[in-house]
């Protein structure tokens, strides 16, 4: 009877002993399962657009690079908006930039519309936008939106900038790019963060065909200086 | 006829005596008069003492006499002709006097005034801004403003003590460096445009001054700011932009390197922004450069960045877009500007830039590093066009 009791009473505690390691193992669950929420969450719409609005005079801190990629995509229509509106085109670049985190296909028809609304000599705030929409596409690319690498092929050739309604010269520049070859070059930096393995074949064939003879070391510098601007993005992690 | 005359007399006589009696009557009832004193009103520095009642307190009466002094404040002072009294803040005392028969005299009353400055500040604005905030902390002031005149400035106790006749409020201005002189002095609470004159260390002053009381008295009953007083130092800002900019004439110039200015030298906030006698001025016209691979309209990678820096011989640089500063930006971000700290020669901003960019990045030529403690920080790491607060250290990097 009393060797009954001591193995009732040992059994009782191993219960509990699976128990405590139940409840242990269930604690851990619930704390990996917090971290793992909170890492999840993303900002609210108004904390993405105050984000999305931000412009850095020189320097990016981490741990803005990390809050960045918590931008909630529910916040577009409103970054659409500021878009749309003039009195905000001091945000302009930096919204677009927004898309770099949060666009998927379905925004590279409406950052097109954007360019293609531009018409004559277009001003500084639209300039910067438009040299994000070329950034954006590249982190696209980098994230496998195939829509995105399409537009930038159609970019990298100079008839496609002939096309639009706007400059961004007063005046041609004196032994300097034509607009349209600009816009090539510009859009080869934009194409850098797509972190493609075979991007210096298509910084070459692109300069290659766009080169003539008065401007060959204009070209080859910007060749080796967009490679060395490429090799810089593939340090980047994003 | 006799009885009628002799009740006649006896009524006669009835009614002198009446009258005798009550002449005596009221003889006996009138007592002597009390003629009371509580002291003139009058005006103390606090903490000092003042003996209330006069000299002497009450004057005839039947003795002994009870004095009792009550206040408006609560306090009671039982049975003393002439009490002293050190009231904290200006207190009306009341006196009732009774004599020995009881009598109870007509009160008097006398208000001791206190002056006090322990809660008071010394604010300071310039005279010329109508609706510019007042700031209470150690003053700096720049001599040879941008206006080229030297600032007349406006000071105030506040709260200014109230009640006061209007000379016991006094004040000074002393230029403590050179001949320890005194440069003004006045009576009231408030000093309005005073000029500052020379270099170095000034003192703004504001006591009480009752009889007996030294003006150097450095208790509550005095207050004094110190102004440090400096020439601006000018910051010579030579400009160059790429002819694939938007224009840029030199009246825009002037008018970022003004608001610039504005920006460091004016006090944005009571504490955690400081005036710094700093101006930036244009060197010369704005310089033109044609684009070419060593002298790039666009920074994207390190060598842009020199290469700009060491081919175009311009301050301030500016360019279409920066997209490497130190690092590269990654993708979707942009930057206003990018500096070597510490080199003033190697400043490139972007085209259309506001002040801010352009004094942030002014800050790192001089050698300032970033302050992310506050969003309003003008060496903020990014810009939502508040930024205006430098402190002292900073300042100084710009005043060197």
């Amino acid at each position: 009877m009393q060797q009954n009791v001591v193995n009732s009473k040992t059994k009782n505690e191993n219960k509990m002993k699976y128990l405590k390691y139940i409840y242990f193992l269930f604690f851990i669950n619930f704390c990996l399962s917090g971290i793992n929420a909170q890492s999840n969450d993303l900002l609210s719409v108004e904390e993405t657009v105050s984000l999305a609005k931000t412009a850095y005079f020189d320097f990016i801190p981490e741990e803005d690079m990390l809050k960045r990629k918590l931008m909630n995509p529910d916040a577009k229509p409103i970054l659409y908006n500021i878009l749309n509106d003039q009195k905000q085109k001091e945000f302009w670049a930096q919204v677009i930039g927004a898309f770099a985190e949060i666009g998927e296909k379905e925004d590279i028809p409406l950052l097109i519309d954007f360019l293609r609304k531009r018409e004559g000599m277009i001003d500084n705030y639209e300039f910067r936008a438009t040299l994000m929409i070329f950034d954006v596409l590249g982190a696209m690319v980098y994230k496998e939106v195939n829509e995105a690498d399409y537009v930038l092929n159609q970019m990298l050739v100079p008839e496609y900038w002939g096309k639009m309604n706007f400059t961004i010269f007063n005046k041609q520049p004196e032994s300097y790019y034509s607009f349209e070859n600009y816009m090539v070059v510009r859009v080869l930096y934009g194409y850098a963060y797509s972190k493609k393995q075979d991007f210096d074949l298509i910084v070459a064939n692109t300069l290659n065909s766009i080169g003539n003879s008065d401007k060959k070391e204009l070209f080859a510098f910007e060749a080796e200086n967009i490679i060395e601007f490429y090799e810089e993005i593939l340090k980047l992690s994003y | 006829m006799n009885m009628q005359n002799g009740l006649k007399n006896k009524l006669n006589l009835f009614f002198l005596l009446l009258i005798s009696g009550i002449f005596i009557a009221l003889t006996v009832s009138v007592k002597p008069l009390i003629l009371v004193d509580a002291g003139d009103d009058r005006v103390i520095c606090l903490g000092d003492v003042t003996t209330l009642g006069g000299n002497p307190t009450t004057t005839g009466g039947l003795t002994p006499i009870t004095y009792e002094w009550t206040s408006n404040t609560g306090e009671t002072i039982p049975n003393v002709p002439n009490p002293d009294v050190s009231p904290i803040e200006t207190t009306t005392y009341f006196l009732n006097v009774i004599d020995a028969d009881g009598f109870e005299c007509p009160c008097d009353s006398v208000t001791v005034s206190v002056c006090a400055l322990i809660g008071s500040n010394i604010e300071y604005k310039k005279t010329s801004e109508p609706n510019d905030t007042y700031f209470q902390q150690t003053g700096r002031v720049c001599l040879n403003d941008p206006n080229n005149i030297n600032e007349a400035y406006t000071f105030r106790l506040n709260p200014a003590p109230v009640g006061l006749p209007l000379n016991v409020l006094q004040w000074d201005i002393w230029d403590l460096d050179f001949l320890n002189e005194i440069q003004a002095t006045g009576i009231g609470s408030q000093i309005n445009g005073f000029k500052f004159e020379d270099e170095g260390t000034t003192r703004v002053r504001f006591w009480c001054d009752t009889n007996g009381n030294s003006m150097f008295d450095a208790g509550e009953n005095h207050k004094e700011v110190i102004f440090e007083v400096m020439p601006f130092n000018i910051q010579e800002v030579s400009v160059a932009r790429a002819t694939t900019t938007a224009p840029l004439t030199n009246a825009n110039v002037d008018g970022i390197l003004t608001n610039s200015t504005t920006l460091v030298h004016e006090k944005q906030h009571p504490t955690n922004d400081t005036r710094c006698c700093v101006r930036f001025t244009r060197n010369g016209g704005i310089g033109n450069w044609i684009p070419a691979p060593n002298r790039p309209d666009v920074i994207n990678t390190a060598a842009d960045f020199n290469n700009l820096n060491n081919n175009i011989a311009a301050r301030v640089k500016v360019v279409r877009q920066i997209k490497w500063c130190a690092n590269p930006a990654a993708p979707g971000v942009m930057f206003l500007g990018c500096t070597t700290t510490g080199d003033e020669d190697e400043v490139v901003v972007v085209e259309g830039t506001t002040a801010q960019t352009w004094a942030h990045e002014l800050g790192h030529s001089v050698g300032l590093p970033h302050r992310d403690n506050n969003i309003n920080n003008l060496m903020y790491f990014s810009s939502a066009g508040n930024e205006t607060l430098i402190n002292a250290t900073e300042c100084s990097k710009f005043e060197d």
